[in-house]
């Protein structure tokens, strides 16, 4: 089992016909990753991959049944991929866009909330269940499938925890990638509660970032979990952030650096690792 | 992000129908006094500081810019020296929009004691008010806004009014914050933004042609930005580039954890792209700190290794005496990138700490 995507999924790739979208298209019809279809406006009726190009989201999922979307589409263009694939009653999209202005990312969020979807991102590396589906950015030869779940801000991070918990034997459920931006649709604690409801999973690696205080509603659910979660939050020794102002102090309320959040963990009972590299051992111990 | 100094956060404001008092760069002054002098600058505190001066006419106002305009305040040069005419005040009172990560909505920051540092207010003391993305700010919540400021006196309806135009201004200048304090009530019951706070989107630059930013960082970080990566400088000895924000933090982290010290770190942010030519310009901007020891660590699933060993190479031949480096490969084509690097006799390695602890070694020149 795993949770998100599987054998099961429908995937379209909006921006099918760019560069991006092209190189997803043609990987994933390599490993066996269920592609169905693509949209890119203007050039239905063509092929990628072998797979059809539709104008539009609705005509693809008329079409194929399409229920997830990886889009990677320009920043320009993101707010109204989303509102679209949303409104044609995608379940899951992944925006791998970087650069989404944020109160884009605001509406798109709502949106996808309103209309009870999943949205991962901005900024989303992606998501993949190794062996089943692949919609990110991480290459179906890197990970193994197992039963260990990954959830993270950071696309590149994820590699290194791949390659730890592969050190120690162990491979991967599935990998959800929450997009490194302020504003994302998906929070660590809705994975978190997907990953215990999910036979296929007997522990989570739980990757997090100085800034904002999602961490801390990932480690709220956590402790609502029976099986192990492991912390990593990376930027231990990273430079006050500047990226909030005046009134950010306040709205932000406790500490929100990197050394705060690992002492939170940590202070809930969780183990937490100094180091990116130390996840395999760490969850080797407690599974 | 974008930080607009006062003057600058005013004329957006103003721009957007909200009143503020008639004001002037120094060496210009408005048409009448009594005047307030104040220092622009980013910093906090700049009252604290003396960087804010009242005046009683043009002969003292020039007197005060003069004095604010030679002030280092928290380190920072005085940038411009701004002169206002004097607000008579009655109320002062605290209003904010901003982005809120955590909720992903806007929250509007209320308090009927505004003027002084809003860290200074208890927390309990400041109203927040959600705004739904899907519905826009709404005629419910700008009025229980106005009761908090208003108190359901006289002002509420211009106070109201404001508020409209500060989140139509939030909205259409893609704006992460608009902090307003003090908004005051001046004696003759007029309502009037007295400083401004505003915080612009950097990535909504599309949206609005000739936004730049203020240069804020090092020489190196604003070189950096022109290159289309992220640079932060430090003091010690490795610069360091990798891709993404997660693995840039992680290098940091590894690095010191396992006694080294950093130079500076950039981070890629997609530059891959933009082919070896472009990456060779930056790894020659790093070697312009001079860091004892040049560490990549390049770990690409996705996009092709060939082109950052390229731009390695590129840079290194260029100059004469670079510094030693190590080049950490792992991913997509790291064989042929590893052959590109071969000539060049460089500590090659797939291992991330490896690649640190040789860093560390070689900038302790015990390698």
């Amino acid at each position: 089992m795993a949770i998100l995507v599987g054998h099961e999924s429908r995937i379209l790739i909006q921006g099918i016909t760019g560069g991006t979208g092209r190189s997803y298209a043609e990987r994933m019809v390599r490993h066996g990753t269920p592609l169905v279809g693509g949209v890119a406006p203007g050039r239905g009726g063509q092929t990628v991959a072998g797979v059809p190009v539709f104008d539009t989201v609705a005509e693809a999922v008329e079409a194929t049944g399409a229920d997830c979307a990886l889009s990677a589409v320009r920043a320009e263009l993101a707010l109204d991929a989303m509102f679209e694939a949303f409104a044609a009653r995608i379940r899951l999209a992944v925006l791998y866009t970087e650069g989404v202005p944020v109160h884009d990312a605001v509406r798109m969020r709502a949106f996808a909330r309103a209309k009870g979807g999943l949205l991962f991102g901005p900024n989303s590396a992606g998501v993949i269940s190794p062996g089943r589906a692949n919609l990110a950015d991480i290459a179906d030869t890197a990970v193994q499938p197992g039963r260990i779940g990954i959830v993270s801000k950071s696309g590149t991070l994820t590699y290194e925890a791949i390659d730890s918990l592969a050190a120690q034997g162990l491979g991967v459920s599935t990998v959800a990638c929450l997009g490194g931006d302020p504003v994302v649709g998906v929070g660590y604690a809705e994975v978190l509660a997907l990953f215990e409801a999910d036979a296929g999973t007997d522990a989570v690696v739980l990757i997090g970032e100085p800034g904002g205080r999602m961490e801390y509603a990932g480690l709220e659910q956590a402790r609502r979990m029976g099986k192990p979660v492991v912390a990593y939050i990376t930027g231990q020794h990273a430079p006050a952030e500047k990226r909030m102002g005046h009134a950010g102090a306040i709205a932000g309320g406790a500490d929100v650096s990197a050394p705060a959040k690992l002492a939170a963990f940590r202070a809930a009972g969780f183990v937490g690792c100094d180091l990116v590299t130390d996840l395999g051992e760490a969850v080797a111990r407690l599974v | 992000m974008i930080r607009l100094l006062e003057h600058e956060g005013k004329a957006l404001l103003a721009r957007h129908g909200i009143a503020i008092p008639p004001g002037a760069l120094f060496p210009a002054l408005p048409a009448a006094g009594p005047f307030m002098v104040k220092a622009q600058v980013f910093q906090g505190g700049r009252g604290k500081a003396g960087g804010i001066r009242p005046a009683e006419d043009a002969a003292g106002a020039r007197q005060a810019a003069a004095a604010i305009g030679a002030l280092a305040i928290g380190g920072e040069r005085v940038r411009a020296v701004y002169v206002e005419q004097r607000l008579a005040v009655a109320r002062e009172l605290y209003l904010a929009l901003q982005l809120d990560r955590d909720l992903g909505q806007v929250v509007i920051l209320a308090c009927e004691e505004g003027g002084v540092e809003i860290e200074a207010i208890p927390h309990e003391r400041i109203r927040r008010f959600p705004v739904d993305p899907l519905i826009g700010l709404q005629g419910h919540t700008i009025a229980a806004v106005a009761r908090v400021l208003g108190g359901g006196g006289t002002a509420d309806a211009a106070i109201a009014d404001i508020l409209r135009r500060a989140y139509n201004a939030l909205i259409a200048e893609d704006a992460e914050l608009i902090e307003i304090n003090p908004l005051v009530i001046t004696a003759d019951g007029v309502v009037i933004a007295a400083d401004a706070k505003v915080l612009l989107d950097e990535d909504a630059a599309f949206r609005h042609p000739g936004r730049k930013s203020i240069p804020d960082g090092t020489a190196f970080e604003e070189a950096a930005r022109a290159l289309g990566v992220i640079g932060i400088e430090f003091q010690g000895d490795i610069a360091a580039m990798m891709n993404g924000a997660g693995m840039t933090m992680a290098t940091l982290d590894q690095v010191i954890a396992r006694g080294g010290s950093i130079r500076a770190l950039v981070e890629l942010h997609g530059a891959m792209a933009r082919g070896p030519a472009h990456l060779a310009e930056i790894v020659g901007l790093m070697l312009t700190l001079r860091p004892r020891v040049l560490l990549f660590n390049a770990y690409f699933q996705f996009r092709n290794l060939e082109t950052v060993a390229e731009g390695i190479a590129i840079a290194l031949r260029a100059v004469r005496d670079a510094p030693p480096a190590v080049v950490r490969l792992r991913g997509v084509n790291a064989e042929g990138a590893r052959r590109i690097l071969h000539p060049l006799g460089l500590f090659v390695t797939e291992d991330f700490d490896m690649a640190c602890l040789r860093a560390i070694a070689l900038a302790r020149g015990d390698a």
